[in-house]
């Protein structure tokens, strides 16, 4: 008898446990949504009108977003589920053209350095406040603080004020004709709202002006977001989305097998060819923005200083200095194949860092031929002949490449495919793999630990649709031990210079006319790839699998919204 | 008893506070969370100014300092990913571990004491073969390819349950679990029956061994030629001195559920503490990495303690002193 009651007090304890953690779940947003919907009092008079009907759609992505504070991060993911609630001055449209958000309309003064902007009257925020000029200072002052990722939408900019309620102006330091697409994704806060509040309030709390609001959000399980009736614009069919965060790659695949979700994002290049064979599913698929290339330290007399595992060469220099070594080893590499093996078809070989549809994309620009022989008669030629003795016997030169490997879809495969294909002309290569905690760290110039690296694959995409964002970031000037220009050059890893392709993209930064503008970077990208400045390998692609109860059109930028998918009736 | 409670009680104090230092001082070491956290274009200034807001600028020693004085007025910092205070994030995911790890622990404990007795006393019946053959197999398969089975099997090929996820929650008694819908707890028996399998197999075989030895003693012979029926033996008697090693695995075992079902929460798309480790330690979130590991010690010391207490009712020979 005793034992049965210790049993049972032990039970006790554990619900207890339980009980005590249990509590503070749900309730982030009290809601006073559901009584406006005119859901059930439409329907008992059906009237001439059509009944207002609801569309609900289930959606699986690949992770959550952390935290619902709209400046704390800076990544795809959160940047398109926020963007459900918030929104930016200026919006874009499916090919990524600016369209009016809650800017109605802009202005750039004739010496370029004057932003105006003239805000919507009337829109609301979810709880009802107004809309005005001190929400957009508000919102800019916030962007910079400390703890922000979106400080480098203020790069060139001076200062800004408020001119009256509807009317912003924006001075900027240097000309800046592309700040409008850094602009868009900086979506608006409401100040009578977040003034005066910890990130931890603002991590928890909402209050935009977007076309949904949200319903709830339980971390790591799902985010719900109902339809905002008082938007200001056309409002979206679907009145319902709920967004579940699956970040194993077959349990999403599973989940739109069993039609638990009505669509996944980043369906595995591995299953794409069972979901083909259900005749409820649609795969689609698109080239996406993000380019995966390598860059090497060609641009120095002393790469990788710091390196534990530094380049070694016969006599010491640094072959990738020398154009013909850089061009020997582009032909060494097979892109097609890496894209047909590797990839199982789901990529697009790269010529340039420059999608095709951007402001400066350069199509004349093609892939070199893949030929080994020219490869090698190429490194002969350029004095870095095959060692027949000591630590290099049988090799030409030794370099370590660094790579992530769990960063980019099949990185490492990648890396240790390149590695072959260099070994095959005489290029002994160090496999440096390593998980992205790591990585980003490692091949910045000026980490802790020292420059360490001079050859590396990584990644990189913006969705600004503009060439020369592109190239000021990929392609400005850059020392090994910091910046040539402020803000410019920052992910410049092979520290390559050139005066031309700076003073072209500063040009560009300061034309105002698009055809101008493409005219200058594709100059930029045609220099770029005659002196080998970096070998690009593919784009990815963005692969989406839906069922029979919806359409969906993709955005080129990846980002996932409501208003994309249609219901079908 | 009461001299019990304090020295454990001071036992724990000693183990939190060696947790602290070694975890504080390896968590540095996994990653820089300031390079996750900036855009990869980020100017030096961008990077001095995310270090120093997460006070990370500073000397190890003197972070740790800080961490210590926080912690002790109740403060175990902001997460670097959720900007939320730490424990906060870990408790809210606590109760769907729990649930999860209440109905793996029932599963465990009924079907591994009714499936070891059987096999233990019976061990050349048919049945038992069948048994053995079981438990090998749930200890060599991993959970992340029986876990891929079971939605392969139940959720795709029969339909019969959803993938993954978790259910609807319900309320009752002001508990709020997804045990008390019957969304819940469908969402809930595949993760918790792949949980379940290593340890089950696991305990089967202990117990089986245990009974083996036991049911050769003198007093098994001696119960039963003085008329005590086979079952009553077999389940008053000797179960109960096979029963001492069991309980102290099946209370590791727990311990180990709770704090680190990593694999199955993540192929589950269960928002539980194990994903919430896995992905902080990927991300460098230090002060959740600390904490959790500080409250898996607490728990850890805890069902040890309770482990004891049970060991008394099982034996009262055993004296806690």
């Amino acid at each position: 008898m005793k034992k049965i009651l210790s049993i049972l007090l032990i039970l006790v304890l554990v619900l207890g446990m339980m009980a005590g953690c249990s509590t503070d779940q749900p309730a982030e947003e009290p809601a006073e949504e559901p009584a406006e919907e005119p859901a059930e009092g439409s329907d008992e008079e059906p009237a001439e009108e059509p009944a207002e009907k609801d569309y609900e759609v289930t959606v699986g992505l690949a992770g959550d977003t952390l935290a619902l504070d709209p400046y704390v991060y800076n990544e795809t993911i959160s940047n398109a589920v926020l963007q459900h609630m918030y929104e930016a001055l200026i919006l874009t449209d499916n090919e990524l053209n600016n369209v009016p958000g809650l800017a109605e309309d802009w202005e750039l003064s004739d010496d370029l350095m004057t932003w105006t902007f003239y805000l919507r009257e009337g829109v609301e925020f979810h709880n009802g406040n107004e809309f005005n000029a001190d929400d957009v200072i508000y919102s800019f002052d916030r962007a910079q603080e400390p703890f922000s990722k979106w400080t480098n939408v203020f790069g060139t900019v001076e200062s800004y004020e408020k001119l009256d309620d509807y009317t912003v102006v924006v001075h900027s330091s240097s000309p800046d004709v592309i700040f409008l697409s850094k602009l868009r994704d900086l979506v608006i806060l409401d100040k009578e709202t977040f003034e005066g509040k910890g990130e931890d309030f603002v991590a928890l709390n909402t209050n935009g002006t977007g076309r949904y609001k949200l319903e709830e959000h339980v971390k790591e399980d799902r985010i719900v977001f109902v339809r905002n009736e008082n938007y200001w614009g056309e409002k979206p069919q679907v009145t319902k989305v709920t967004y579940k965060p699956i970040t194993n790659d077959a349990t999403r695949t599973a989940n739109i097998m069993t039609g638990d979700v009505d669509m996944v994002v980043d369906v595995p290049v591995r299953d794409v060819e069972i979901l083909k064979t259900n005749d409820d599913l649609n795969i689609i698929q698109q080239p996406s923005l993000r380019n995966i290339y390598l860059n090497f330290a060609g641009w120095t007399d002393n790469p990788s200083p710091d390196a534990e595992e530094p380049m070694i060469t016969p006599d010491g220099s640094n072959p990738f200095r020398v154009l013909p070594v850089r061009q020997a080893m582009y032909h060494a590499i097979n892109v097609q194949e890496i894209s047909d093996k590797i990839m199982n078809g789901f990529s697009t070989p790269a010529a340039s860092y420059s999608p095709e549809n951007y402001v400066g994309y350069n199509p004349d620009i093609e892939i070199p031929e893949h030929d080994p022989e020219l490869a090698k008669q190429l490194l002969d030629d350029a004095g870095y002949p095959v060692q027949d003795s000591g630590e290099l016997e049988g090799y030409r030169f030794q370099v370590t490449l660094d790579s992530s490997n769990d960063r980019y879809i099949n990185d490492a495969q990648i890396a240790q495919a390149i590695a072959g294909y260099l070994e095959r002309v005489g290029i002994k290569v160090n496999l440096n793999l390593m998980s992205r905690n790591v990585f980003f760290t490692y091949i910045r110039g000026t980490n802790p630990m020292g420059d360490i690296t001079h050859f590396l694959m990584s990644g990189w995409s913006d969705s600004s649709g503009e060439g020369v964002t592109l190239a000021s970031d990929l392609l400005y000037s850059h020392n090994q031990d910091g910046p040539v220009k402020e803000g410019f050059g920052g992910v410049n890893r092979g520290y390559y210079k050139n005066e031309e392709v700076d003073a072209l993209i500063d040009e560009a930064l300061a034309t105002r006319e698009v055809e101008k503008r493409d005219e200058l970077i594709q100059e930029v990208w045609k220099i770029a790839s005659e002196e080998v400045a970096y070998i690009p390998i593919h784009f990815q692609q963005d692969v989406f699998a839906t069922n029979s109860k919806i359409d969906y059109n993709p955005r080129p930028n990846k980002y996932i919204y409501a208003w994309d998918i249609e219901v079908l009736e | 008893m009461l001299k019990f409670v304090v020295r454990r009680f001071l036992q724990m104090i000693m183990v939190l506070l060696i947790v602290s230092v070694i975890v504080f001082i390896f968590s540095s070491l996994i990653g820089d969370p300031v390079s996750l956290m900036v855009p990869e274009n980020a100017t030096q200034q961008e990077i001095d100014a995310a270090r120093e807001y997460l006070g990370l600028d500073k000397p190890i020693l003197v972070q740790y300092g800080i961490f210590l004085k926080d912690v002790l007025s109740g403060n175990f910092g902001l997460s670097y990913r959720y900007y939320q205070p730490a424990m906060k994030v870990i408790i809210e995911r606590l109760p769907a571990t729990l649930e999860m790890v209440f109905v793996s622990a029932i599963i465990t404990g009924i079907f591994s004491i009714i499936l070891g007795v059987y096999s233990g006393a019976y061990p050349k019946r048919k049945g038992s073969k069948v048994i053995m053959v079981f438990s090998i197999a749930g200890i060599s398969l991993p959970s992340f390819w029986l876990g891929m089975m079971m939605i392969y099997i139940f959720g795709i090929k029969l339909g019969w349950l959803p993938p993954s996820g978790r259910g609807e929650i319900g309320t009752i008694l002001g508990i709020n679990s997804s045990l008390f819908t019957l969304d819940g707890i469908k969402h809930l028996i595949l993760p918790a029956v792949t949980l379940s399998m290593v340890n089950l197999a696991t305990i089967i075989r202990l117990t089986r061994a245990g009974m083996q030895e036991n049911i050769r003693q003198d007093y098994v012979k001696y119960a039963r030629s003085k008329g005590v029926s086979r079952r009553d033996v077999l389940y008053r008697h000797a179960l109960k001195n096979t029963l001492i090693p069991v309980v102290t695995i099946f209370g590791l075992q727990i311990g180990g559920l709770i704090a680190f079902t990593t694999i199955t929460e993540t192929i589950f798309a269960w928002p539980g503490m194990g994903k919430l480790l896995i992905d902080s330690i990927y991300s460098a979130d230090k002060p959740i990495i600390v904490s959790y590991l500080m409250v898996v010690s607490i728990m850890f010391v805890f069902i040890n303690f309770l482990v004891d207490i049970i060991y008394v009712m099982i034996d009262p020979r055993i004296d806690l002193k």
